[in-house]
């Protein structure tokens, strides 16, 4: 080999170089709130398009899986279900008659829920989470079609998550069942404030997600009861539902109660969700 | 001309990590597998161990970066730690002979591990998660099991791929020989 064309670089010296550089990114994306800047370009024209086709394609291939292995249980399940419809119909249609009848009165007050009124784009998950260890997804819209950081994220009329980076064409998602998502939320009924926190042990032990915080004297707030976004939140539009009330536990402290939540949004299957196109104003 | 072959390596790995980089965060989640495999720290582990400490870290910050792009964590987190870890897989290039299966497995296995102990002791342990024997059977395990059955499968196109950037530099010093 020749002598001059060897590499002279010492291993050490580019690790410490690298090592530099690397906390200078660490130190200026903390300090700036940077998320990749020229290199979301390559995302944008590299990945981005790529993932979106091979995303359609793996999802081709595992319905077709799935389908084989689940035809059978779903013909007896329809079985089942198709008893159920009837039974259903009938009280659907005294719901209704009710439901007219609270859209009349909601009129009449003027009270019609807000968030019907959100408007929504819809968005296809094209790449999920880069770790075991969190629960976040890329969708394929980003600021050219107009997302913007902080917007809420929907699916199944659940909170799924918030937009956190956006590139050009793709934006980072994390989901409510992420470990460090916090949502201000408050008990539908009884308006009580609580906050909602994603955890990768409760999520992986059973499905549940957990709550915090909730200051309830007088005991009102039980198992079943529907959690929605909080209007005093920073970042989520009020009057989202996330979930249901599992288990309260009040052993810990006598001031505030701590629990867990099922969320509505079925976040093993998600593929398609709605991002609400509309920020929360909070004045800041 | 030694910059040209560089860069011509340099895309190589490139694009190899972009075509790993796809399938973990496109393809692998879609399998509905319980655990999704750790195949960029696959990737970035093989080529410190195959071609070199220098080799390795600069994958790992390719990837690194890459996935940083895709995640919501602070921007240069993953960047810092694959950057390390392919260092770190650098040292065994000396006992690498491509022969042998056992090394590839073994060093995936433990770079895999110390990479889940990373990301307990920097994102976890800090919020008050300190139940650390259920994150190491519920999420470090599952992860390293899968992780080391793909990097089975991986290994192949991987030897072939330094098989290849091999046969690159030594034309190279032929020439300027």
């Amino acid at each position: 080999m020749n002598k001059k064309d060897r590499i002279n670089i010492p291993g050490y010296v580019v690790l410490l170089f690298l090592g530099l550089l690397c906390i200078v990114i660490l130190f200026f994306s903390y300090a700036t709130g940077f998320t990749g800047g020229p290199l979301q370009s390559v995302a944008d024209y590299v990945f981005a398009p790529m993932q979106q086709g091979l995303t359609a394609a793996g999802s081709g291939i595992s319905h077709t899986v799935e389908e084989h292995t689940e035809k059978k249980k779903l013909l007896e399940q329809n079985k089942r279900l198709e008893a159920r419809v009837t039974e259903l119909e009938s009280r659907l249609t005294n719901t209704q008659l009710r439901e007219n009848e609270l859209n009349r009165l909601q009129e009449l007050l003027d009270l019609s829920k807000d968030y019907d009124k959100y408007k929504t784009t819809g968005a296809r998950i094209i790449a999920k989470g880069t770790s075991n260890w969190f629960s976040t997804f890329t969708i394929n819209k980003g600021s050219a079609d107009g997302i913007k950081r902080d917007m809420n994220v929907i699916a199944d009329n659940g909170l799924v998550g918030v937009v956190v980076s956006t590139g050009r064409h793709y934006a980072n998602v994390r989901s409510i069942i992420d470990d460090d998502s916090n949502v201000s939320a408050q008990v539908a009924d009884t308006e009580d404030q609580l906050i909602v926190s994603g955890s990768l042990e409760g999520m992986q032990q059973s499905g549940m997600i957990t709550f915090s915080g909730l200051r309830d004297e007088k005991n009102q707030v039980k198992s079943g009861d529907a959690v929605v976004t909080s209007n005093i939140s920073s970042k989520y539009l009020p009057g989202i539902l996330i979930g249901y009330i599992g288990d309260i536990d009040d052993s810990s402290d006598d001031l505030t109660k701590s629990g867990t939540i099922t969320p509505v949004a079925d976040f093993t299957h998600l593929s398609e969700v709605l991002v609400i196109t509309q920020l929360k104003e909070s004045g800041s | 001309m030694k910059t040209l072959y560089y860069l011509l390596r340099g895309g190589i790995i490139f694009l190899a990590l972009v075509i790993v980089f796809i399938l973990q965060t496109a393809v692998m989640p879609r399998l509905s597998l319980s655990s999704t495999p750790n195949l960029c720290l696959v990737f970035v582990s093989m080529m410190g161990f195959m071609r070199g400490r220098k080799t390795g870290a600069l994958t790992g910050l390719m990837a690194g970066l890459w996935l940083d792009l895709f995640s919501v964590q602070l921007f240069g987190t993953y960047t810092l730690i694959y950057m390390l870890l392919g260092y770190l897989n650098g040292f065994f290039r000396k006992i690498y002979f491509g022969d042998s299966i056992r090394l590839p497995v073994l060093l995936t296995a433990a770079t895999d591990l110390i990479y889940g102990i990373i990301v307990y002791l920097v994102f976890f342990i800090t919020k008050g998660h300190t139940n650390i024997y259920y994150y190491f059977i519920g999420v470090m395990m599952p992860e390293m099991v899968i992780t080391v059955i793909c990097a089975l499968v991986l290994y192949f196109p991987v030897y072939h791929l330094n098989e290849l950037l091999e046969r690159i530099r030594n034309r190279r010093e032929r020439r300027s020989a």
